[in-house]
C-alpha cells in the first residue's frame, strides 16, 4: 500500500513538472516577443525547451512575428514559410489569418503591392467563408488603401464604399470600420483630386471620433484631412489638423504616420518660406520613414525634399533626390508590376464572379432540389392519395359486394325459416289433426255403434225413445262429418274454385240419385273465375250451406225443382239456393238448427244470409259474401 | 425518385387488386355454397309441403278419407 502510494505521488510529480515545463516555454516566447533587449536571450531559452513538432512550431511562429515587428523582411517571409505549411494542414484558420496578415502589411510597406493585394485575397476569401463581415470590412479597407498606393483612385473609392456598406451590416467593430472605410475613400478621392469629397469623407469621420472618447487611434484622420488642406493651399488649416496628428501619434509611437506628419509639416514650413522648419521637420519624416521601413513614406519624404531643394535653388541635391524618388517610384510601378497588379486584380474579380456565379448555381441547384423535394412530396402524396383511395374503393366494393350476397342469403335465409316454419307448422297441425280423427273420431264412431246396437237390443222400445236414438244417432254421424272436414280445413291452405264446384256437382249428383223425382240445377261459371281460390274455411263453409239448404229443400218444401247458383259480382260472391217448394212464414215456423246454421256459417266467413220464403211458391236463400282481394 | 414512386404505386395497386380480388372469389365461393345451402333447404321443405298438399287434396267431402290425406311425413323432426 505504501509502495503504491509513493508510485502516485512519483507520477503526480512528474506530471506536474511537464506541465510547468510546458508552461515556462510558452511563458518564454512571450517575454522573447515582449522583450526589447532580451529577446535572443528568452529565445534561446526556449529553443533549447523544444520536444516536439507542435513545440517547434510554436517557436516559429513567435520568431515569425517577432522578425516582423523588427522589420526583418528575409527572417519573417524564411519563418512564415516553415509555419503555414503545418498551421494550413491542420486548418488552424485563427494562425492562419494572422500571418496573412502580417506578410499583406509586409508586402504593402515593401511596396510590393501584388503581393500584399494577393494575401489581402486570400484574408478576404477566409472572413467571407467565415462570415465574419467586422473583418471582411477590415480587409476591403486595406485593398481600398492598396488601390489608392497603386494609384487606382476610382477603384480605390469603389472598394472603400463596399467597406463601408459590410461595417454597416455588422455590429463587431463597427464604428472603428467606418472610420477606416471612410478614410480609405477620402484619401483615395484626395489624390484623385477631389478635394470637395475627401473633405467630406474626412469630417465625417472628425464627426464620428468627436464621439468617440479614445481618438488616440484616430490620428490619421486629422493627418489625412490636413493633407487634404495642404494640396488646397489651406497652410493654416493644414497645420492645425497635421499638428493634431502629431500630437495624437507622438503619443502613441506610430513611425508611420509620425513619418506623414512631419513630411507634411515641412511641405507646410518650405511653403511659408520657414526654411530651417522644414530642415528640421524633414531630419524627423526620414527618421521615422526609415523605422517604418516603408517605401511609401520614404518616397514621400525624398519626393517633397527635392521640391524644398528646387525651391531653395539647390538644383544639384534636388536632380539627387529626385532621381532616388524616381528609382523608387519605378520599383513600385515597373510596368511588369501593374500588369501583375492588373492581372490579380481580374482573377480577383474573375474569382468574385465565379464564386458568385457558383452560388448562383448553388442557389439555382437548392431550388431546383426543392423543387424536386416538393415535386417528390407532390407525387408522392399523389401516390398515397391514389393507394388510400384505390384502397377504399376496393374496401367499399368488397363490402358492397359482401353486403349484397349477406342481403340475399338473410332473404334465402327468412324466406327458409318461413317456409321451414310452415312445413313444421303445417306437419304439428297434420299430427294433432290426426291424434283428433283418430281418438274423437273413433270415440264418436262408438257411440253411434253403441246406440245403434241398443236400438237392435231393445226393438220393443218406446217410439219417442227410439226417435231420440235414431236423433243422437244422427247428430253424431253429423259432427263425425264435420270433425273430418274441420280437420281437413285446418291443414288445406286454399281451395279452388274447380275444386269447389267439382265437389258440389258431386253432392248434388248424389242428392239427384237420392231424389229422382226432383230437377237439380247448378250455375256456376267456374272457367270464368277460375283464377280465384277461396280459403279452405270459405270453402267448406259455402259447401256445408249449399248442403244445408238442399237437404232442407228436400226434407221440408217438397219442391220439384232446386237450382243453385253462384256467381260472382262487382265486390261479391253471390251464392243462390232456389226451390219451388211449399215455402212457409217466417215468422211462425220455429227456426230450426238448419236456417240458423246456414246464417251463423255466412256470417262466420264474413258474409250476409238472406231468407226469402212465400206460402206456395217458394224459397230463396242468398248468401252474399265479400271479395277480400283477387285469391280470396 | 419519381420514377421509383410512379413504379411502387403500381407495384402497391396492383398488389392491392390481386389480394381484393382473390379475397372476393373467396367470398364469392362461401356465399354461393352457402345459397346452395340454402336453396337445397328450401327445395326439401317445398317438397314436404307439396306431399303434404297432394294428400290433403285427395281429401273428399263425400267418402271422407281423412285417413289417408292425414299422412305425417316422418323425415321431419318437429322438435328441431
Amino acid at each position: 500500500m505504501k509502495k503504491i502510494f509513493t508510485v502516485l505521488i512519483f507520477l503526480i510529480s512528474i506530471l506536474g513538472i511537464a506541465q510547468e515545463e510546458k508552461l515556462s516555454q510558452k511563458e518564454i516566447l512571450l517575454k522573447a516577443y515582449f522583450s526589447k533587449d532580451s529577446s535572443d536571450y528568452y529565445f534561446q531559452q526556449a529553443k533549447n525547451k523544444l520536444f516536439s513538432k507542435s513545440d517547434s512550431i510554436h517557436y516559429q511562429y513567435f520568431k515569425f512575428f517577432k522578425n516582423d515587428e523588427l522589420r526583418n523582411k528575409d527572417s519573417t517571409l524564411y519563418y512564415a514559410e516553415k509555419i503555414l505549411p503545418f498551421y494550413l494542414k491542420n486548418d488552424s484558420i485563427q494562425n492562419i489569418e494572422y500571418i496573412y496578415e502580417r506578410l499583406h502589411y509586409l508586402y504593402k510597406r515593401e511596396g510590393v503591392y501584388e503581393k500584399a493585394l494577393v494575401y489581402n485575397q486570400k484574408l478576404l476569401d477566409l472572413s467571407e467563408q467565415q462570415n465574419k463581415l467586422g473583418k471582411t470590412s477590415k480587409y476591403l479597407t486595406d485593398k481600398s488603401t492598396l488601390n489608392h498606393d497603386f494609384e487606382n483612385f476610382e477603384e480605390g473609392v469603389a472598394i472603400g464604399k463596399d467597406a463601408f456598406l459590410t461595417a454597416l451590416k455588422t455590429k463587431e467593430n463597427q464604428k472603428e470600420n467606418i472610420i477606416y472605410a471612410n478614410n480609405a475613400i477620402a484619401i483615395n478621392f484626395d489624390d484623385w483630386h477631389k478635394p470637395d469629397s475627401a473633405i467630406f469623407y474626412h469630417q465625417k469621420n472628425l464627426d464620428l471620433i468627436k464621439k468617440q472618447e479614445d481618438s488616440l487611434n484616430y490620428g490619421f484622420v486629422f493627418n489625412n484631412l490636413g493633407n487634404t488642406f495642404l494640396k488646397d493651399k489651406k497652410y493654416q488649416e493644414a497645420k492645425k489638423m497635421i499638428s493634431l496628428a502629431l500630437k495624437r501619434n507622438l503619443e502613441k509611437g506610430n513611425s508611420y504616420n509620425l513619418a506623414t506628419n512631419y513630411t507634411n509639416l515641412a511641405t507646410i514650413a518650405y511653403q511659408e518660406n520657414k526654411n530651417d522648419l522644414a530642415e528640421e521637420y524633414f531630419e524627423e519624416a526620414k527618421k521615422h520613414s526609415d523605422l517604418s521601413n516603408s517605401i511609401e513614406k520614404i518616397r514621400d519624404v525624398i519626393q517633397q525634399e527635392a521640391w524644398y531643394y528646387k525651391k531653395t535653388g539647390n538644383f544639384q541635391k534636388a536632380l539627387e533626390l529626385q532621381e532616388k524618388f524616381y528609382v523608387l517610384k519605378d520599383s513600385v510601378f515597373q510596368e511588369e508590376r501593374l500588369a501583375k497588379f492588373a492581372e490579380l486584380e481580374t482573377k480577383y474579380q474573375t474569382e468574385k464572379k465565379e464564386a458568385e456565379l457558383a452560388t448562383t448555381r448553388a442557389n439555382l441547384a437548392e431550388k431546383e432540389l426543392d423543387l424536386e423535394r416538393k415535386n417528390t412530396i407532390i407525387y408522392g402524396s399523389i401516390a398515397t392519395a391514389f393507394i388510400i383511395g384505390l384502397l377504399g374503393y376496393l374496401l367499399y366494393n368488397q363490402q358492397k359486394l359482401k353486403n349484397k350476397q349477406l342481403h340475399k342469403e338473410a332473404e334465402l335465409k327468412s324466406a327458409l325459416v318461413k317456409i321451414e316454419t310452415q312445413n313444421k307448422l303445417q306437419e304439428q297441425r297434420l299430427r294433432i289433426s290426426r291424434d283428433l280423427h283418430d281418438n274423437i273420431g273413433a270415440q264418436l264412431t262408438f257411440i253411434i255403434s253403441s246406440i245403434d246396437n241398443l236400438q237392435f237390443a231393445f226393438p220393443n222400445m218406446e217410439q219417442n225413445i227410439s226417435q231420440k236414438l235414431k236423433n243422437i244417432s244422427e247428430f253424431t254421424s253429423k259432427t263425425i262429418c264435420e270433425l273430418r272436414d274441420t280437420i281437413w280445413a285446418m291443414n288445406k291452405e286454399k281451395i279452388s274454385v274447380e275444386d269447389l264446384q267439382a265437389r258440389i256437382s258431386n253432392f248434388i249428383e248424389k242428392a239427384r240419385t237420392a231424389s229422382p223425382n226432383t230437377v237439380f240445377r247448378f250455375q256456376f261459371d267456374s272457367e270464368k273465375n277460375k283464377q280465384y281460390e277461396f280459403s279452405s274455411v270459405v270453402g267448406m263453409n259455402i259447401y256445408r250451406i249449399i248442403q244445408e239448404a238442399v237437404n232442407n229443400a228436400l226434407k221440408y218444401a217438397e219442391a220439384s225443382e232446386i237450382k243453385v247458383h253462384i256467381e260472382k259480382l262487382q265486390q261479391q260472391f253471390k251464392i243462390e239456393i232456389i226451390d219451388n217448394g211449399k215455402g212457409f212464414v217466417l215468422a211462425e215456423v220455429e227456426l230450426g238448427n238448419g236456417i240458423n246454421n246456414i246464417k251463423e256459417r255466412a256470417k262466420e266467413i264474413g258474409g250476409e244470409a238472406e231468407v226469402n220464403t212465400i206460402m206456395r211458391e217458394g224459397t230463396q236463400i242468398l248468401i252474399l259474401l265479400p271479395v277480400l282481394d283477387e285469391n280470396s | 425518385m419519381n420514377w421509383c414512386i410512379l413504379f411502387f404505386t403500381i407495384f402497391i395497386g396492383f398488389g392491392l387488386m390481386i389480394l381484393f380480388n382473390k379475397k372476393k372469389n373467396l367470398q364469392l365461393t362461401c356465399h354461393r355454397e352457402n345459397v346452395k345451402k340454402f336453396q337445397k333447404r328450401m327445395r326439401v321443405a317445398k317438397h314436404q309441403i307439396a306431399k303434404r298438399e297432394l294428400r290433403l287434396s285427395a281429401y273428399h267431402f263425400l267418402s271422407y278419407n281423412l285417413e289417408e290425406a292425414l299422412m305425417a311425413q316422418e323425415n321431419i323432426h318437429l322438435n328441431k
